[in-house]
């Protein structure tokens, strides 16, 4: 493979394997006994997901979103493409849970266990995303970790269960609900349900200790189920990172923002809701009642998407600092959000149901946009007493901001004691999320870049979303090396109903495993200017106001593909289009390159940049004198005498060095 | 039913069990369960290569590179940087624009070499197995161009989607940009391309469901992708076969209804009456498993194939034809209000309609054993569509007219059209 001494990107393994083979293990095992689910209530509502089989002779667990009490046509979709048919044996409605029976036996089955994981340990789900199951597909499989255990409320809408709730960072899609999460033992410990924390937006499931204690089909003993986990616990407890996580959390505050306008959550419905308000309901044709059916899909489906961009009314997270009280968050959680209000009432514009999709949109039309500033902050400390927060600075670049409460003797992390993050590191992204069981989330991910927004960022896959910005990201040794930023882009809005169409220009949204992390080795120098009230708002050294030309990103030509009104690069007669060349000199051949020269000098220094533009300066010189246009003509003719003889040359060029005095970032 | 199917299905999962208990006495995680990487990326990284708005790797020593097809668009030539920020020209070698992948190959210097990644052995792979992916997600890398590394498993292998024939799944975050990056395993090995990702709400983010080329396909279309001379390869068909037609026979069996006389299936053997027990060495359940395995071949590709004839298996071996848009020479007439049917405006000279026997005003009662029972107009549309998009050269068309005789009976008759 490898030849004249260039290294080929291949090469030994880069684990040892043990781990991997258990994690193929689980998979291999799991596969198998996941089923995918479809069933049809009143012939015009279809629902489909995934379960788990629990007992040898046939009995299958799975949630009330996949197979709702009064379901029929219950078909289970084995792996290999069998299919069955099933019977309800008991729903609730209460755990999100419907146990149904095939007539079957010898099947494998997972075992079960009544335990809760621990936090951090390895989290498997299995699901029949999407349905692929009923074309044939096999269940997909996806590892994370636990990355809470809190308990969880009855959101309306379909998704009812409220209780001890485990969460997981395994992927979760449209189809995974009733499916199984199984633990690094191998065990089925918890049943996915379509619930999840309002801010954080991940796979919430039902602990199988919670169906075991609560359904009677379990209680009276009929099902044969296997207790016997494949593996025995890990000797040394749970991994590094869970261990570190559980110290960090002793420094995780929570902190909730009241801003003018409180943020709300749209309106939920649920199908039988929906149904009722519906006139003669009982009169339509099958036709008709299909149609209203997929409506009220089409109007759920926008209210998430909606729901999902904007700030949920949870607490945030915050990391202590210092014994006295500064705490590190992410400036998103501070920031001013967008308001969209009514132009008559000056209130947020309020979402209410209505009939279809394009009606919801409709009723947020005359809708004014202004600022919803923050107006109160609330730490919320360890041991669950309150206090009164005050924002002392912000660092806009690094996108964090530090807070200061009145406390001594806090427990804190050293930001001295940070470490630089590591390409390809095992890193936790640590959360707050208060209750009585759990009152901190880990999501794990790798360090996926070292150097985001001129190094002062890192990038990892943690998932991030809104409760968790702010939190600190640490390494496997217990190292801070960073504090979570905004979990969306642009920034969250609320009194407005967004469609579709609009919905797909926001780039990132939360847990898309791009996140983003200020770097504290880079954040450290600017620390003492924090504390001391000193608000940082543009990057340190020189700034020319110019955006790349994205075709030619990854060219050797530096090409100018905007610039800034107002800026240094305007001042200096720079265009869109214009080719830049060297540097003081220097022969500039990327982007990259070329931007480094420019914020390594200071503002205010000048600097020479040979300048190509594509279309051909062409100027006369007559009489020694560069003429560039008409004006210039006309004025040097009125100087000149009648008849006096001069010479003029006409000068092609291209190039020209342009002088810029260097601005400040912005 | 297939109930049978259970004991075979107990007996090898008896054995997972089993295993894993042993393996389980033995071997137990002492740290993080996911490994650490480090090395892994850096080894992997000059081997990527940023590409226009998406991603692509280096897969041989002499600069070949593959990304998707809609990566490339119609774009012959590129400027690329790798992941380590070397600076090539690229130039389309090769597209498969319906499988997405597309092969450049990078301007080196004479005897120059590159760092690449090898495509993995698709055997060796497993679900379940920690598989790295490598991009530029949300162009988040544009300006200080280092690609971003995200960790997961393999979710799933040998999936279909609507665009991929044999597609791996993946948990590793995989987002807009990501398109046309490599799956690498923990050995550095090519696991995939990734290309789709399923998002959700229409968020353009990703959800932990991605899915990538696999390592199969690659292997099997490198080589035509690089000799295409810029062009397009076209899928391969098997041309000239009908298979039975009921819901529950396409879930059953693959079992040929007839074969077109002369057709390049006819020429191969196959005949009407066999059941297609295996294909290129996999086994065949019914006729929907085997039109996916048709999707991952080449045209001219030569593939062994299994049959059952009169209960005994039978090998044959079948060279896949070339999907070529064909031409009917049909005109179609722009139906009336009242008109039940579209009627044949006209016949060019010489093309397979007219040589086929149809004429000026017949009415199309269907095609292909397909009747029209829908609104003239409908047919009108889904006619144009089915001349334009679905008839392939060589392949011959069944179409059912009815003709108006000198009698002024009208009587339906079927025609065989061979399109050019």
């Amino acid at each position: 493979m490898s030849s004249a001494g260039v290294a080929p990107g291949a090469g030994p393994p880069v684990t040892g394997g043990d781990t991997a083979a258990l994690v193929r293990r689980v998979a291999e095992a799991g596969v198998p006994r996941t089923v995918g689910i479809v069933c049809n209530r009143q012939k015009y509502e279809s629902f489909y997901g995934a379960g788990a089989i629990l007992s040898p002779d046939g009995y299958i667990i799975t949630s009330t979103t996949v197979v709702p009490a009064g379901a029929e046509e219950i078909k289970v979709y084995f792996d290999g493409a069998a299919v069955h048919n099933a019977k309800i044996v008991e729903t609730s409605d209460d755990l999100e849970a419907t146990v149904l029976k095939i007539g079957a036996r010898d099947l494998p089955c997972f075992p079960v266990t009544r335990e809760v994981p621990e936090l951090g340990t390895a989290a498997f789900t299995f699901s029949n995303a999407h349905n692929t199951m009923e074309m044939g597909g096999r269940a997909s499989f996806s590892m994370g970790v636990v990355s809470g255990y809190f308990e969880v409320e009855n959101l309306g809408g379909e998704s009812c269960y409220h209780g001890p709730a485990i969460e997981t960072s395994a992927a979760v899609n449209p189809g995974s609900d009733g499916g199984p999460v199984v633990d690094e033992r191998g065990q089925l410990c918890a049943v996915l349900s379509l619930n999840a924390l309002p801010g954080r937006w991940q796979g919430v499931s039902v602990p199988m200790g919670q169906l075991l204690d609560r359904l009677q089909i379990f209680k009276s003993g009929k099902v044969r189920l296997n207790f016997n986990p494949p593996v025995p616990p890990p000797k040394d407890g749970p991994g590094a990172l869970a261990c570190r996580a559980k110290e960090s959390s002793g420094c995780l505050v929570g902190i909730t923002v009241r801003r003018k306008f409180p943020p709300e959550m749209l309106p939920r419905t649920s199908w039988d809701d929906w149904r009722k308000r519906i006139k003669g309901w009982d009169k339509l044709g099958l036709a008709q009642k299909e149609k209203r059916f997929s409506a009220y899909t089409d109007v759920e489906t926008l209210l998430e998407a909606n729901q999902i961009l904007r700030r949920p009314p949870v607490a945030l997270t915050g990391l202590v600092i210092s014994p006295d009280g500064h705490i590190l968050t992410s400036a998103f959680n501070l920031g001013d959000d967008l308001v969209f209000k009514d132009r008559s009432t000056g209130k947020p514009g309020k979402a209410e149901i209505r009939n279809d999709a394009a009606e919801l949109i409709e009723a947020g039309k005359d809708l004014v946009k202004d600022s919803n500033p923050v107006e109160k902050i609330i730490v919320t400390l360890p041991d669950g007493s309150q206090k009164e927060g005050r924002l002392l600075a912000r660092h806009e670049p690094a996108g964090v901001a530090l807070l200061k409460i009145e406390a001594k003797g806090l427990k804190y992390c050293d930001p001295a004691t940070s470490a630089q993050p590591e390409l390809g590191a095992q890193v936790g992204l640590i959360g707050y999320v208060g209750g009585k069981l759990v009152r901190y989330t880990l999501n794990t991910g790798i360090v996926s870049s070292t150097s985001r927004s001129r190094g002062m960022w890192f990038q990892t896959d943690a998932l991030l979303n809104y409760a968790n910005s702010g939190g600190p990201v640490i390494s496997d040794q217990g190292r801070l090396l960073g504090i979570a930023l905004a979990p969306i882009q642009p920034h969250t809005v609320i009194g407005r109903v967004f469609t579709h169409g609009e919905l797909t220009a926001w780039t990132v949204a939360p847990n898309s495993g791009v996140s983003m992390v200020c770097r504290i080795d880079r954040l450290l120098p600017s620390l003492a200017d924090l504390k001391a009230g000193k608000n940082i708002t543009r990057m340190p050294g020189g700034f020319l106001g110019v955006a790349l030309d994205p075709r030619e990103a990854f060219s050797e030509r530096v090409v100018l593909g905007g610039v800034q009104p107002g800026s240094a690069a305007e001042a200096a007669g720079l265009k869109t289009g214009d080719r830049v060349s060297k540097v003081d000199g220097l022969p500039v051949a990327s982007w990259k390159e070329f931007s480094e020269q420019i914020s390594r000098r200071q503002p205010g220094t000048k600097v020479q940049l040979v300048v190509h533009r594509k279309n051909i300066v062409r100027h006369l010189v007559i009489a020694g004198r560069k003429v560039e246009n008409e004006a210039e003509l006309k004025a040097l003719m009125e100087k000149l005498k009648p008849g006096e003889k001069f010479e003029g040359v006409l000068v092609q060029s291209n190039v020209r060095t342009v002088t810029v005095t260097l601005g400040e970032a912005q | 039913m297939t109930w049978n199917r259970f004991p075979l299905f107990c007996r090898l999962v008896a054995g997972c069990c089993l295993a894993f208990c042993l393996f389980a006495a033995a071997l137990l995680p002492a740290g993080e369960m996911r490994p650490n990487v480090t090395a892994l990326c850096n080894r992997v990284k000059p081997a990527f290569v940023f590409i226009g708005g998406g991603s692509g790797v280096i897969v041989s020593p002499d600069g070949w590179m593959l990304t998707n097809s809609h990566v490339v668009g119609d774009v012959k030539q590129f400027d690329v940087r790798t992941g380590d920020g070397k600076h090539y020209r690229a130039n389309l070698l090769g597209r498969d624009v319906t499988g997405d992948l597309a092969a450049l190959q990078l301007e080196l210097n004479p005897h120059a070499k590159t760092p690449y990644l090898e495509p993995a052995d698709p055997e060796t792979l497993h679900v379940g197995d920690f598989a790295c992916a490598v991009g530029n997600p949300f162009a988040e890398g544009l300006v200080d161009q280092n690609p971003a590394f995200t960790l997961g498993v393999i979710s799933g292998l040998n999936q279909t989607t609507e665009a991929y024939a044999d597609a791996v799944v993946t948990d590793a975050a995989l987002n807009p940009g990501n398109s046309g990056g490599p799956l690498v395993n923990m050995a550095g090995q090519l696991v995939g391309i990734n290309g789709q990702i399923v998002t959700r709400w229409g968020l353009r983010s990703g959800t932990g469901l991605g899915y990538a080329i696999s390592s199969r396909q690659i292997r099997l279309w490198l080589p035509r992708l690089v000799k295409a001379k810029g062009g397009e390869v076209p899928h391969g068909r098997l041309s000239g076969v009908e298979f039975e037609f009921s819901e529950e026979a396409l879930w059953k069996v693959a079992r040929i209804k007839s074969v077109v006389h002369g057709s390049s299936s006819d020429q191969c053997g196959l005949k009407a009456g066999d059941r297609i027990l295996q294909f290129d060495g996999r086994a065949i359940d019914n006729a929907i498993q085997l039109a996916r395995t048709l999707r991952m071949y080449p045209q001219d590709h030569e593939v062994s194939v299994r049959v059952e004839r009169e209960g005994k298996p039978q090998n044959l071996r079948v060279k896949l034809s070339g999907v070529r848009p064909g031409s009917l020479g049909i005109t179609l007439a722009q139906p009336g209000k009242n008109d039940p049917f579209v009627r044949i405006a006209g016949l060019a000279k010489d093309s397979p309609g007219q040589q086929a026997g149809l004429k000026p005003g017949d009415e199309i009662l269907g095609v292909e054993g397909v009747e029209f029972k829908m609104p003239a107009q409908t047919q009108f549309r889904l006619l144009h569509v089915w001349f334009e998009k679905r008839v392939f050269a060589g392949e011959p068309v069944r179409i059912k007219v009815r003709r108006k005789g000198s009698d002024g009976k009208t009587t339906p008759q079927e025609f065989q059209v061979l399109p050019k």
